[in-house]
Formats: C-alpha cells, structure tokens, sequence
C-alpha cells in the first residue's frame, strides 16, 4: 500500500451478482458514496462512465461471476477498481484499446476508460482474479 | 502495468443529464433501492422514436430491437434528450443501426444530444461519422 492508498477514505467496497442486472447498481452506489465525499460533479460522471465499462467487461469476460468494485478517495485523486475472475489475456493489448475501425460494432470501452482516467493499472493474480484500477485526479478540492 | 493519459473532462455535462432520476437532484434518490437500468422507447412519429433512461449493457438490445423493428425503409430519427446515461454498449446500438441503414441508402438521425453524450462522440470519433440533428 502507498501513501496515498494509506490515507483514502474508501467510498465503497462492494461485490456484486455477474450479470448486466447490476451494472446499474455498482453505477449509482459508487456515484453516491463519492458525492457523500463531497467529490466533484465531472469527476464522479467521468467515474460513472469508466465503472460502467469496466464492470460490463467484467460481466461479459466472466458471465454469472461475481464482481467487485472498490472505489477509493485519496488526497488527490479517485481510484476505482473492477475485480473479477479472468485474465489479462481477455483484454486486448493496451495499445489496441480501441476499433482500428471508428464504425467497428465493439471494441470502444477501454478506450474510454483510457480517455477518461489519468492513469490505468492492471493486476493479474495467480488465482486468476484480474484487477483494473483507474485513478482519476480530482486536485484535491472536495467539497 | 501503468500508463497516463491526459482524461478527457465532461465538465460541460448539464445537471439535468446527471441527476440520477427525473426530479431528483442527487444520485441519492436511486441509491436508496438501486434496480437494473431501466431504458424506455417511444414511437414520437412515423419513423422516430424517442428514448429515455439508460442505455448500457442492459438494455442496450432493446434498443437495438426496436430501431431493427423499423426496418430500412427510410430515414429513422432518435431523440436521445431524455437519455440520462450512455457508454460504450449503447454506442454499439447506434452504430450498429447507423450501418445497417447506410446499407440501405438510409441514415440514422440523432437529436438531443447533450454535451455529455457529445463528448462521448468526440472521445471515440463518432462525431464526424454519425448524423447529428
């Protein structure tokens, strides 16, 4: 654990059912704890679309899976981390987040999470649990 | 395993298109009993339809279903003002649909795009490709 890790207050800590019934559920409970926090307008719309994605990629990597999403408020940024059972070989090579076609039917959510966070992380373990962790910075002015 | 990207700010994201549920103000409101998303589609003409809620993995099908259901037989009109949330799932809808009224020497027409939903447009380059009322 970092420093800053040492000194977040953690908005939520939460595991949910596998199934795209609770994509919108993990959305809203994490939106809430980070305005309890007193977090920024942008920065929780940003955190909605980015556990949007990471959670629907882990719904449809590990169908009927459980999922957990954790989401951290440290001094100066927001981590949200999307846990679930599956390698990093179920996600493209990093510098092919994103269609090579703009029109292509899929491939758009990491991209966007790469659009939308300051930093992104990958974590595979040897049990086979995969740990996407995007840190957004919110400067440091909550609320 | 980390790289850093220069975020893409949603900042001009009205408050009505972030409120969590009509009337109220706060994501608040939905977290008290959260339920799956809930995406609604009305027929607000003879080829146009208007959508509200949400659009993800969820209920993104749905969409999809109905805008098929239309068929190529024209031009299709999508209001998507009332459409509080949209990522990458939903987008597939409009593509997909978008491409297969192309196919047919149609085009798929959006309007009530909020600057949300625009900024989503521009972070994945569909802007340019897209036909925006």
């Amino acid at each position: 654990m970092n420093e800053a890790e040492s000194r977040a207050m953690v908005a939520l800590d939460q595991s949910f059912a596998g199934s795209s019934d609770s994509l919108n559920e993990a959305r809203v409970l994490v939106a809430t704890a980070l305005e309890q926090l007193g977090v920024d307008l942008d920065t929780i719309e940003r955190a909605r679309l980015i556990v949007s994605e990471l959670t629907t990629n882990a719904v449809e990597a590990s169908p009927g899976q459980p999922f957990h999403v954790r989401a951290l408020v440290e001094p100066r940024a927001i981590a949200l981390t999307v846990r679930n059972h599956a390698s990093e070989d179920a996600l493209p090579p990093r510098d092919e987040w994103g269609p090579d076609d703009v029109l292509a039917a899929r491939g758009r959510g990491l991209a966007i999470v790469k659009a939308l966070a300051d930093e992104v992380e990958l974590v595979e373990d040897e049990t086979g649990w995969l740990e996407v962790t995007a840190r957004l910075d919110h400067g440091g002015g909550l609320a | 395993m980390t790289f850093t990207t220069a975020p893409a700010a949603l900042t001009s994201a009205p408050a009505a298109n972030v409120a969590a549920s009509p009337g109220c103000a706060s994501y608040h409101c939905d977290a008290m009993t959260p339920q799956p998303s809930r995406l609604t589609i009305d027929a607000s003409g003879d080829r146009a339809l208007a959508a509200s809620g949400v659009v993800d993995a969820h209920t993104a099908a749905q969409l999809l279903v109905e805008l098929q259901d239309l068929g190529g037989g024209g031009d299709i009109t999508l209001d998507l003002s009332q459409v509080e949330f949209i990522d990458s799932s939903g987008l597939r809808t409009l593509v997909t649909s978008h491409q297969e009224l192309e196919a047919d020497g149609h085009k798929l027409v959006l309007s009530g795009i909020s600057d949300a939903v625009d900024r989503l447009f521009e972070i994945t380059g569909l802007r340019e490709h897209l036909h925006i009322s």
